[in-house]
């Protein structure tokens, strides 16, 4: 029975396990239809028939077909609708077929999967997290732990450079759909997050859609007529973009035989102007992530750049202009995650994880202390600090015998005090409490943070010892 | 269900009743009872956090006035008597958990448990507290305050009314100290003739920010009679009649000042802010930022003069942010004008290049942690814009 990782990505997944010697390996998807390569799959649905495609031949077909389902995972936790095949899908049902197909890879190389550990991005929403936990749960995984994408990332690296390594490292994960940024501390096997921040909605489709606008301006120009989307699809930008990596200028790919003579070029500088609004925002995050790590730029040892999107010329530009160094490349920037959950999820790993909160975590409370009675965010958790940990709090009762009181646990990326600005993740109620008793009841609040990211928390009426408690997965 | 819990000042008296302060035992007002039950007024000071509330301890000692074994509590109601008993005038708190059921009227109730005569406290109790910040008198100033101190039945307390008790039944014990006090607060009777100015200057700052873009659109008309609307009902007629002529009249007389350019909002916010309590304030900040948020677009012009209004009203900076902030989010779409771009992002061109880079990075920190928490579709649309033209911005300043 065996373990393994897998990189739900947002344009290609990836699944990894230990070989016999205990070295992370990706498993390869032998259906070559599905994965030219074997070691990607990409992470689009066709429904055909009453079949289900995951892969390639779905990837092929988006834009062009209706039957075609892809970059869901942005949407994960929301409840926006994917149309395909004439009925509407949710982006959890969705992911539950790329995993299913992930499942289905691992099974036909090692058999029956015992575990299995799902990457995130670092700044997914807890909706998108508990979205993720379910999708994995249709696929029929056995998910104990998800992962964040860049931590990931870092145990692959720390365990690829066996107890040579130690320092402060950046992990910068730009791929198909989000962007992160993780400060780590390494010590031989070691890996402790220091802190991560990222851009939910950014990556290398955005880069696509910016590239389809160009060609459209173009191609306006040249015809007179406004681009039909079939003509110069998604897909096509993406296979655009990937040459633009390697050459400063190429012929737009799905446009050729529909133009006839007419051909339509594109420059590299081009697509670096149209999309450097979108390196600006990942400069900004890092400069931000180095900052709230407590750190300066020269404190950074190394860049590992992970995620298909950091092979574009102008990123690897960007991140050597903020980090003031040539980053860490490696031949296969989108395995690393994968790589790195299966070294997660292994019963003995050789690298270990030490990790922090990734959001602020608090209570809804009414603060008076400005004479204007005012809903507030009260923050217990702060970012990044070390788990596990635990904060108690004591809280009042307002008003006379009061029976019950509502009880609420927040999510933030942000010191928000600022009730709009904070997620609600989960909701409850202490009591009934004792009748008749005056205002000033102490209502003690604890939470506790334990290492695999599992905050317990206890609301307590400290009187008549009644308690309310939860365990939130986040 | 009820869902409040108070921090702060119910943990000054936690504070206070489990250590007793051990600082500040100037200004004692005392009152020697019946069979040796003393009470006393004590102002005090708690330091915490670094900063220092000030508060009236209301303390008790001696040979508990009872005859019978009796579920005690203890309730406080306090005049001012500035100008004689005979012109005794309510007191008015502004947290709940000091008011009566029924009205703002400064009240305050606490258990004591069961008591039996013969019982003794051996030294000075707490029996209760007033905060000085947060009561309101009818004038500010130095003010002279009667403080009733009333041992009641708890299986059977009088009601309490405008500060009066209904009746002596359950009343075990009454006592009355006098205590002159400085209330930094300004006076409700004061805050009343300002208020009925403070709202028609809202009014017109309304006008002043929907005219911004040279027009009132509906929406923005729509809005401000609503606020309207909202802010005379309760009145009685009378009343109700006389402030919305004032209101409407603030409206004409607004409208046709700035329809010929001759609108000073600079002059209307100082006024407000010279005469506003801080709740008003907050209120036409509120106002002015719904206006521009009403048609759906945010004009420079509006921008401008909200940020001008924000400063003037003298305003924490962080409020103003967060009211701002939900402003933006309603917008259809932030970024129509690109002249706005810099006000929105709250950039002055003139800045050092590190300057703007620093704000940016802080702006974008805070709609990028912001765009996870937002529930509506068209709300988050409106946070990733902001993102993508914060990003913009960072270009266009050459400051990557």
């Amino acid at each position: 029975m065996s373990h393994i990782g897998i990189d739900l990505g947002t344009t290609y997944s990836a699944v990894a396990t230990l070989d016999e010697s205990g070295r992370p390996v990706i498993l390869k998807n032998k259906n070559e239809q599905e994965s030219p390569k074997g070691n990607l799959t990409a992470s689009a649905v066709l429904f055909k028939s009453d079949q289900v495609i995951v892969g390639e031949q779905a990837r092929k077909r988006i834009g062009l077909s209706a039957n075609v389902a892809a970059r869901f995972k942005r949407l994960m936790g929301t409840s926006k609708g994917i149309e395909a095949d004439g009925r509407s899908h949710t982006p959890t049902e969705l992911s539950a077929l790329v995993l299913k197909r992930m499942k289905k890879i691992a099974e036909d190389n090692l058999g029956q999967i015992e575990k299995a550990v799902v990457t995130i991005p670092a700044n997914f929403s807890n909706e998108a997290r508990v979205a993720t936990m379910k999708a994995a749960s249709m696929a029929g995984l056995n998910i104990e732990q998800i992962i964040n994408e860049p931590t990931a990332a870092a145990l692959h690296y720390a365990y690829q450079h066996k107890g040579e390594v130690s320092g402060t490292y950046a992990v910068y994960d730009l791929g198909g759909g989000t962007f992160d940024i993780s400060v780590i501390s390494i010590n031989g096997g070691q890996v402790d997050v220091i802190t991560s921040n990222g851009i939910p909605k950014l990556g290398g489709v955005d880069f696509d859609s910016a590239l389809i606008e160009l060609i459209a301006a173009k191609y306006k120009e040249e015809t007179g007529e406004n681009l039909d989307q079939e003509l110069y699809t998604l897909t096509d930008a993406e296979e655009d973009k990937i040459k633009l990596s390697a050459k400063k200028r190429v012929i737009a790919g799905g446009l050729r035989e529909d133009l006839e003579d007419e051909t339509i070029f594109i420059e590299r500088s081009e697509v670096e102007e149209a999309i450097s609004g979108f390196i600006a925002q990942t400069e900004m995050t890092c400069e931000t992530t180095i900052g709230e790590a407590g750190l300066n730029v020269e404190d950074i040892k190394g860049v590992i750049l992970v995620g298909g999107s950091t092979r574009i010329p102008i990123v690897r530009e960007s991140v050597k202009r903020v980090f003031k160094q040539e980053p860490i490349t490696t031949e296969n920037p989108d395995e690393a995650v994968a790589l790195g959950a299966a070294l997660y999820a292994a019963v003995d790993s050789p690298v270990s994880l030490g990790e922090v909160a990734n959001h602020y975590f608090g209570t809804l409370v009414v603060d008076d202390r400005q004479g204007v009675e005012k809903l507030t965010n009260d923050i217990l958790i702060e970012k990044n600090k070390k788990l596990p940990c635990r904060v108690t709090r004591s809280y009042f009762t307002a008003s006379y015998g009061q029976r019950y009181v509502e009880c609420e646990v927040t999510q933030s990326s942000n010191l928000e005090t600022d009730p709009q600005w904070v997620n609600i993740i989960w909701k409850g109620e202490l009591g009934p409490l004792p009748s008749g008793r005056p205002v000033g009841q102490e209502i003690e609040v604890t939470f506790r943070y334990d290492k695999n990211q599992i905050m317990h928390c206890s609301f307590k009426d400290v009187t008549s010892g009644k308690q309310t408690d939860v365990d939130i997965d986040t | 269900m009820e869902v409040i819990i108070i921090i702060g000042v119910i943990a000054i008296i936690g504070i206070y009743a489990l250590v007793k302060a051990q600082e500040g035992t100037e200004n004692i007002s005392s009152l020697s009872g019946s069979y040796g039950f003393d009470v006393r007024i004590r102002k005090t000071t708690e330091r915490k956090d670094g900063t220092t509330d000030e508060f009236l301890a209301i303390e008790a000692k001696g040979l508990l006035p009872v005859k019978r074994s009796i579920d005690l509590a203890c309730l406080i109601t306090v005049f001012d008597i500035t100008d004689g008993r005979e012109n005794k005038m309510p007191i008015i708190s502004l947290l709940e958990f000091f008011q009566e059921e029924s009205s703002k009227i400064f009240s305050f109730y606490q258990e004591v448990g069961v008591v039996s005569p013969g019982e003794k406290l051996m030294d000075w109790a707490p029996a209760g507290a007033i905060i000085p910040e947060m009561i309101q008198a009818p004038y500010s100033g130095r003010r002279k305050l009667q403080v009733n101190i009333h041992l009641v039945d708890a299986d059977n307390p009088p009601e309490v009314e405008f500060g009066v008790l209904d009746s002596r039944e359950g009343v075990e014990w009454s006592g009355a100290l006098n205590h002159e006090i400085f209330l930094p607060i300004k006076g409700y009777k004061e805050a009343a003739a300002n208020r009925d100015e403070a709202q028609a200057l809202t009014v017109k700052l309304g006008v002043a920010v929907a005219m911004a873009d040279g027009s009132l659109h509906d929406s923005e008309g729509e809005l401000i009679k609503k606020w309207i609307q909202k802010t005379i009902r309760g009145h009685y007629p009378e009343k109700s009649q006389e402030l919305k002529k004032t209101y409407n009249d603030a409206f004409k007389e607004a409208y046709i000042l700035a329809g010929s350019g001759r609108l000073d909002y600079e002059s209307i916010a100082r006024r407000l802010n010279q005469i506003g309590e801080l709740k008003l304030k907050f209120d036409a900040y509120e106002l002015v930022n719904k206006i521009m948020a009403a048609d759906g677009v945010a004009h420079p012009d509006e921008l401008k003069s909200i940020r001008k209004i924000g400063e003037l009203l003298d305003l924490d900076p962080s409020e103003l942010e967060q009211i701002r902030s939900r402003a933006l989010v309603n917008l259809r779409d932030a970024f129509q004008h690109d002249d706005a771009l810099e006000e929105l992002l709250g950039i002055d061109p003139s800045w050092p290049k590190a300057k703007i880079k620093a704000h940016l990075a802080r702006e974008f920190q805070k709609w990028n942690g912001r765009l996870n928490s937002l529930s509506e579709e068209k709300e988050r649309e409106n946070a990733q814009n902001i993102l993508n033209r914060i990003g913009e911005a960072r270009r266009k300043y050459d400051i990557g």
